[in-house]
């Protein structure tokens, strides 16, 4: 740029100055700026000789649309002109044979010999290397066949998949390295995302969002319930997805690697998404309109019990309690006398049950979902719109769940003066849900939400008594489940953003952007539970407000220099920025009301008042930023490019305030060297970067300080207490992930074979941990940066047309990651169990060994004196005759070896169909869902059919765990919910995702009919799954999941 | 003419970077919001105040709360869940069973057994350290000198009060009482029986000498409150403990004649009577901060029964503990102190349901006037209360001298029970006698373990019981596991664990 401008540039550093005054003022200045250029716009011809020949005609695309603002040029002359809005131009010539040069962005550049013509039309062809291959970089974009770095595209029209609510749902198993894990099949349900290989143990996986340009707060202000009352959570954790309309976007680009994810700095190390909305094309005007019907069945769900086979179940495992209870057979010697025992149900109340009432068909029924999206597309040489509005709305599977959204859009791209561009997008959001309650819960059944309640209510009482109020079960606390539908569980969430951008070219090789944002999302919870419902610790009633707002600012500006020399390009980007992100909120319960009928909207009558409660939080973070990007290409050949950033964020620790990440990375485009240029190699590149990136986890935890906690009460008044929560660490600083990315990008037969292969090697240091303080100190331990992991992958991703001729078109895409992630350091501060390796993998786990259900008092093992038929025989690995820390094995390691996605696509004249599979392989899992044994003798349960299994005195073949309690049980030295592998194995599984068949209407030009185009399609998803799981679905980990759905759709598109 | 512009352009970017590349330090400054730190904590005599609370609050009735110093949640010690200090000294005895625990039913708990959220007596050795900086803070503040020894003493009431109760549980542990060692990251040894008992000792003996502490707050506002009436009861307790008769005698006399404490009339009123003067300290609860042991009780088809007169409809509970048949068989049959416990009911379908009937145990309900379906209710749950200490002084005079002048005491409790009055006992009888006789009166007040250990029956009993897992050893629990390795060999196990 010095060379360029003749002047030297200054960096300087002041502490003092207010940054927002600073942006202000740099405005300011940008918007005086644009009076220069008015200097340097008029054009004056070179020489006065004009001649009289002119040439005039149209320019077309190749679908035959007229092109407007297309660059018409008389070749070796700076004599131009520009289309109009129909395409048309006319130039004034200075030879009738001269030669015009015919340039688009967009399109390959055409030249046209004149030979005497004067009216020429000229159809200009799509340039598929630009149109197709532009991936985003972060502060600017790249043509694919030239990056130097793992970046991965995905054009969102491509994925035809309906019914969908947030892009992040439609990318499982596109990208390779990208993983997905489905928490909820809950309507907006978020989704895990992870890209690569896991290499933090106490930190978020998930990577960092950016939308069109702008950072996004990944965590959802959607406020939960408040469950130590309730006892149930509600069961929400939407996408902040989930408020952007899909087809609003026009690409997802996934970068994976460090060397180019570094230009985020302290907020990639677990890689970038960028999500590109769509931009208004210039020419005609064009609407686009969807109509889509969806349909959702319920996929099978657990099997509960029927009201004869639950009577008869009890008693049979009541009578198992009565002989375990004695010690009768076959828990001890004696055989139980033929009377003593009398059961809870009659043979003729067990007769005449049936099949009672099936509490959760009650609650599951068939779901629809509508939605309309309407998108207009307009623009000239000037002005470019995209505007677009988009109304969804599902009913849910399960009965109180419904999820509406709304969505309008309005993107713009004006032509402010000759070389300002200005660009405003804005997106306006509501999602209105209403939320049925399923998932964990905290207490005993009278802490169940509807689907425990579901589960566990008997079958052979019926739902409601003679009066119409609700029965209740023999377990008097559970809440009966239709009563949940009383229940008013409104979530609204608002969500407004706005980015301004303004380019301005400055000097021919050099522009500056600047970008604003402001994004502000409103979320709002408004429960209910009237005194119908007869909640067991709520019997009068609760209500529960909630308002939560995430805020988030952006201000950056940067530099961007090009220049191409013989041989060569230079491309330079320097800039900063500076981001603010503001949560805050409050929630509030009130309990007791004496009338049902005000519900939420006059708690103040809520007569409880001690068990009411208040909460509101606020945190803000301000980060500063700086970041540059040198891109330097020989011949197209040799590619190098580096990038840094240095962060600054309030958040991290006083001595560790600013932080600096680098990343460099080449490649090399052999199918550029003359020995590949005639050979059936069309794109063969060989790539590597290394780059270190931050993990801001727990940075909060670097200050000293008294939190509240505990309260207490004198008299009659409540107090709060407040402890010393926490110790200063002000050394704290951010996790560095350094990883070493190499690739190769293939292209054969014109690319109709192409794709990547990747191998990665990922390696974290300063790991935040909690290092233990000693266990009589007043705070148990303090966050500190010890540790280290590493993980290697493969990433594979291929794509094949496989037939293209004419009338039909086929090709598949495929995607394949594997990976391993494990220890290289330790925290020496925290003792390992002897159990556990220095260098194990991150997810393995451990436990005892088990071989299956002890049968008989004789096959009691020595080693488990005291256990009894119907206990899980544990294994006594070194054979010592005693149970203990010396027979825990490891038993696996949590997540999937090998992650896999199919897409296929065919065509055919009018009609398409595709389809998408994805899968994986190698997670180990238990069994998941065990059936009550109905211990509470008294007060009977409701459970899974699986209870047949369950062994008893009657079933020595059964294949669950007894009535008798295992007294080793509590005796296993590990502490997780899996710490055997009783029923544990290794699932894998394939799901047909998605088919999608469509047809489009032939339009003939002269057609009274007024569409472009009319298309109609069908849609599946969720179709099969092909599993060696038992349970209910092997990606959904949570327990008491919301029900998976069969989905199909119709659709009509229409566009004019 | 375009030199000019250049010029301008120049400018113009180097105010955009000049701009763009400041760094604001201030800015960047750390901002907290929502919680206290140290610029703004420790100064007024409220701050002190919410710290005590603090303190208090490991006593609550309430279910518990995550430690915010450790991320790990720990119930209170007084609540009914069977984790706590309240349950684990019943559990553990004849008075009450629970199938929840199966570990704490057989005697087979180790020092794994107990770990993480289940170590909740242990975590309170670092409401000690606590304490210990609250009395420092305390003790350099410029508070008024009133509020200053009031707020001194109750700290260090509380501070013995949490060690007695680790040491009932542990034996002397490695607490933390010198300020300057608070955030020392050294592992310390164990203290010796005798400086930790001392230490106890000291801190009561502190806060009775202290003037500014109340004798006694029974009916007054600040009821829950530290009083000089249990910093001495605390200290009755750990002389019965340590089994020093004498000091026993002698603390137990000056808390019968202070004269502020009396027996109830009826034996139930001390359970439904807030702030009567037979309590010594209860544990306020509210709706805020309420007490779900009776919710523990009952059976999940409970409709209706009778305590006594006293008729409690109600629906369904968790059905966790029982008294057994063989306990509640010693009460003497009239014995009135039988009012408090529910020994049949009505099921939710209209059967009478009973020990015949299966209903594995009585209810050992107590507290007698609870109103609605709860699950939790606002009464107060009774810790020390004045015929604890009559029956301590007779026993503690038993031990010295025998029988002769302990009478006195014993049958002032005996009376109110209308059962017949003790005469003519051996020293050993009366020994004998007395533990089933606390047995009895104290019954579901958690007094009950220590009791059995002092008079050398805890294991015993729980063989009888069919725990034949049950050895010496068990007397204390184990350190955890996790404190043991953290020590490396510094910090010693209970022995044979």
């Amino acid at each position: 740029m010095k060379k360029d401008t003749m002047y030297g540039f200054l960096f300087l550093r002041t502490s003092k100055l207010n940054i927002r005054l600073a942006f202000m003022l740099l405005l300011c200045v940008a918007s005086t700026m644009r009076a220069n250029y008015e200097i340097d716009t008029g054009y004056i011809p070179e020489d006065g000789t004009i001649q009289d020949w002119t040439v005039s005609g149209t320019v077309l695309d190749d679908s035959g649309q007229p092109l407007p603002g297309v660059n018409i040029v008389e070749k070796g002359t700076t004599n131009g002109t520009q289309t109009n809005f129909d395409g048309d131009f006319s130039l004034i010539v200075s030879d009738k044979n001269a030669t015009l040069s015919i340039s688009y962005i967009g399109f390959l550049t055409q030249e046209v010999a004149l030979n005497g013509q004067t009216t020429i039309n000229i159809s200009l062809a799509a340039d598929a290397a630009q149109l197709d291959e532009i991936v985003v970089i972060g502060y600017g974009s790249s043509n694919i066949k030239e990056t130097t770095g793992a970046v991965a595209n995905v054009k969102v029209d491509d994925i035809r998949q309906s019914a969908t609510t947030s892009v992040d749902q439609m990318l499982q198993g596109r990208v390779s390295g990208l993983n997905l894990g489905l928490s909820s099949a809950q309507p907006g349900a978020r989704v895990s995302a992870n890209i690569r290989a896991d290499v933090s143990p106490n930190g978020s996986g998930e990577p960092l969002y950016v939308i069109d340009g702008v950072p996004m707060i990944n965590d959802s202000p959607e406020p939960s319930i408040n469950d130590s009352d309730i006892g149930f959570a509600g069961g929400v954790d939407r996408s902040p997805l989930a408020t952007i309309n899909p087809a609003d976007i026009e690409t997802v680009d996934v970068i994976k690697d460090a060397s180019t994810a570094a230009i985020y700095g302290s907020a990639a190390a677990n890689g970038v998404i960028f999500i590109t909305t769509k931009k208004g094309k210039a020419g005609k005007t064009t609407v686009d309109y969807r109509i889509t019907t969806s349909v959702q069945s319920p996929k099978d769900y657990l099997e509960f019990l029927d009201a004869e086979n639950f009577m008869r179940q009890h008693n049979r495992l009541a009578y198992d309690k009565y002989l375990f209870d004695n010690k009768f057979a076959p828990y001890g010697a004696q055989n139980a006398p033929t009377i003593g025992f009398t059961p809870l149900f009659s043979q003729n109340d067990i007769n005449g049950a049936g099949k009672g009432t099936d509490y959760l068909d009650e609650l599951i029924k068939t779901g629809f979902i509508q939605e309309h999206n309407l998108s207009i597309s307009s623009g000239n040489e000037n002005t470019r719109i995209y505007s677009s509005f988009n109304y969804y709305d599902n009913d849910g599977l399960l009965k109180g769940s419904d999820f509406q959204r709304y969505t309008a859009r309005f993107n713009l791209t004006q032509k402010l003066r000759e070389k300002i561009d200005l660009s405003v997008k804005i997106n306006l959001s509501q999602v209105n849900s209403s939320n049925a309650s399923t998932g964990e819960n905290s207490g005993g059944s009278e802490k169940f939400n509807m689907l425990q309640a579901a589960y566990a209510f008997a079958p052979n009482i019926s739902p409601t008594e003679a009066d119409g109020s609700f029965t209740r079960s023999y377990d008097r606390l559970i809440t009966n489940p239709l009563a949940f539908l009383e229940i008013d569980d409104d979530l609204r969430t608002n969500r407004f953003s706005i980015t301004p951008k303004l380019d301005i070219d400055l000097l021919d090789n050099l522009s500056l952007t600047m970008v604003g944002s402001m994004d502000r999302t409103t979320s709002t919870r408004k429960f209910f539970m009237p005194s119908i419902v007869e909640n067991a610790q709520l019997p009068d009633g609760v209500a529960q407000l909630a308002t939560n707002r995430n805020d988030a600012y952006t201000g950056e500006a940067y530099f961007t220099y090009n220049k191409s020399f013989e041989n060569s390009s230079l491309s330079v980007v320097l800039g900063a920025g500076v981001y603010k992100t503001l949560f805050d909120g409050f929630s509030l319960q009130a309990v007791g009301f004496f009338t049902d009928a005000l519900g939420v909207n006059n708690v103040g009558v809520a007569n409880q008042l001690l068990r009411n409660s208040q909460n509101s939080f606020k945190s803000e973070t301000t980060k500063l930023s700086q970041f540059a990007r040198v891109n330097y290409t020989i011949n197209r050949k040799y590619i190098f490019s580096g990038v840094v950033r240095r962060d600054g964020a309030s958040n991290f620790a006083e001595n560790n305030k600013w932080g600096v990440f680098p990343g460099i990375s080449a490649a090399w485009r052999i199918s550029e060297e003359d020995f590949l240029a005639d050979t059936k190699v069309s794109d063969l590149k060989i790539r590597m970067g290394y780059g270190e990136v931050g993990n801001v986890v727990l940075a909060d935890n670097a200050f000293q300080l008294y939190g509240i906690s505990g309260q207490f009460t004198f008299g009659n008044k409540v107090q709060p207490g407040v402890v010393l929560s926490q110790v200063a660490n002000p050394d704290l600083t951010w996790e560095t992930n350094a990883s070493i990315d190499l690739g190769i990008d293939f292209g054969f037969f014109d690319d109709r074979i192409s794709g990547s292969l990747e191998l990665y090697q990922k390696t974290a240091r300063d790991l935040i941990d909690f290092d233990p303080l000693p266990s009589n100190n007043a705070v148990g331990r303090v966050v500190t940066n010890i540790g280290s992991t590493r993980a290697r992958g493969i990433d594979i991703a291929l794509n094949t047309t496989n037939v293209l001729i004419d009338d039909f078109e086929w090709s598949t895409n495929f995607t394949f990651t594997t990976s391993r992630s494990e220890w290289l350091k330790r925290n020496p501060n925290v003792p390992l169990p002897e159990y556990v390796g220095e260098n194990d993998q991150l997810g393995d786990f451990y436990g005892w060994e088990t071989d299956g259900i002890i049968k008989s008092l004789e096959e009691v093992p020595n080693y488990m004196a005291g256990a009894f038929p119907g206990n899980i025989k544990y294994i006594d690995q070194n054979d010592d005759g005693i149970l203990d820390v010396k027979d825990v094995i490891k038993l696996g390691t949590r997540g999937a070896r090998v992650n896999f996605g199919v897409g296929t696509n065919f065509r055919y004249k009018n009609f398409t169909l595709s389809a998408f599979a994805y899968g994986n392989a190698g997670a180990p899992r238990d069994f998941g869902y065990y059936p009550d044994k109905q211990i509470n003798i008294l007060a009977p349960s409701n459970t899974l059919t699986s209870v047949k299994d369950v062994w008893s005195f009657d079933n020595p073949n059964g294949i669950l765990p007894g009535f008798a309690s295992n007294p080793y049980a509590g005796n296993n030295p590990v502490n997780d919910r899996v710490n055997t592998d009783f029923l544990l194995k290794k699932i894998s599984f394939l799901r047909i995702k998605n088919i999608n068949l469509g047809y489009d209407l032939p339009i003939a030009e002269d057609s009274k009919i007024p569409f472009n185009r009319l298309r109609f399609f069908v849609d599946l998803q969720n179709v099969a799954l092909f599993t060696n799981y038992d349970g209910f679905d092997p990606e959904l980990d949570t327990t008491n999941p919301y029900p998976q759905a069969f989905t199909s759709t119709l659709g009509v598109n229409i566009q004019f | 003419m375009k030199n000019k512009l250049k010029n301008k352009l120049v400018l113009v970017s180097l105010c955009s970077f000049f701009m763009l590349f400041i760094s604001c330090e201030d800015e960047l400054e750390s901002k907290v919001f929502s919680e206290l730190t140290a610029e703004n904590f420790f100064e007024t005599e409220k701050d002190f105040n919410a710290a005590l609370v603090a303190l208090y609050s490991s006593f609550s009735t309430d279910w518990g709360t995550e430690d915010p110093g450790v991320g790990i949640w720990y119930t209170y010690l007084y609540n009914a869940n069977n984790r706590t200090y309240l349950m684990r000294s019943e559990l553990t005895t004849d008075e009450l069973w629970n199938d929840w625990d199966a570990d704490l039913l057989n005697f087979t708990w180790g020092p794994a057994t107990y770990s993480g959220t289940g170590a909740s007596t242990y975590s309170r050795i670092r409401y000690v350290a606590r304490a210990t900086d609250v009395i420092d803070k305390i003790e350099k503040s410029s508070v008024d000198e009133l509020i200053k020894n009031r707020y001194l003493a109750e700290a260090k009431t509380l501070r013995a009060w949490l060690m007695y109760i680790l040491y009932d549980f542990f034996g002397p542990l490695n607490v933390k009482v010198d300020p300057k060692t608070l955030s020392d990251r050294a592992i310390t040894p164990r203290l010796s029986d005798e400086d930790y008992v001392g230490i106890i000792e000291q801190d009561l003996l502190d806060a009775i000498n202290t003037d500014g502490l109340p004798e006694a707050y029974n009916g007054t506002g600040n009821w829950g409150r530290v009083s000089k009436g249990l910093s001495r009861m605390v200290l009755l307790k750990l002389y019965m403990h340590k089994k020093e008769w004498a000091k026993a005698e002698a603390i137990g006399k000056s808390i019968i004649n202070s004269g502020l404490y009396s027996l109830t009339e009826k034996y139930e009123d001390v359970f439904t009577n807030s702030g009567n003067n037979e309590l010594i300290y209860s544990i306020v609860s509210n709706d805020a901060v309420p007490n779900w042991y009776m919710q523990h009780l009952f059976p999940g088809n409970f409709a209706k029964g009778f305590a006594g007169k006293t008729s409690i409809e109600r629906g369904g509970g968790w059905y966790g503990f029982s008294m057994p048949w063989e306990f509640y068989d010693k009460f003497e049959s009239g014995d009135l102190r039988t009012n408090t416990i529910i020994s049949e009911f009505t099921s939710g379908g209209g059967a009478l349901v009973d020990r015949d009937n299966g209903l594995r145990g009585a209810i050992p309900l107590k507290y007698t006037n609870i109103v609605g379906e709860g699950p939790s209710y606002s009464i107060d749950w009774v810790i020390y209360r004045y015929s604890d200490v009559l029956l301590s002084v007779a026993e503690a005079i038993n031990e010295q001298r025998g029988p002769s002048d302990a009478y006195l005491y014993v049958n002032e409790v005996r009376d109110r029970a209308d059962v017949d009055a003790w005469s003519g006992l051996t020293q050993d009888e009366f020994r004998e006698a007395i533990l089933d006789e606390r047995g009895r009166e104290l019954f579901a007040e958690g007094h009950r373990r220590q009791d059995l250990i002092r008079h050398g029956k805890f294991i015993e009993k729980a063989k009888e019981r069919g725990a034949t897992s049950a050895d010496s050893k068990h007397i204390l629990f184990p350190i955890p596991s996790e404190v043991i390795i953290e020590g490396k060999g510094v910090i010693n196990q209970n022995p044979d664990y």
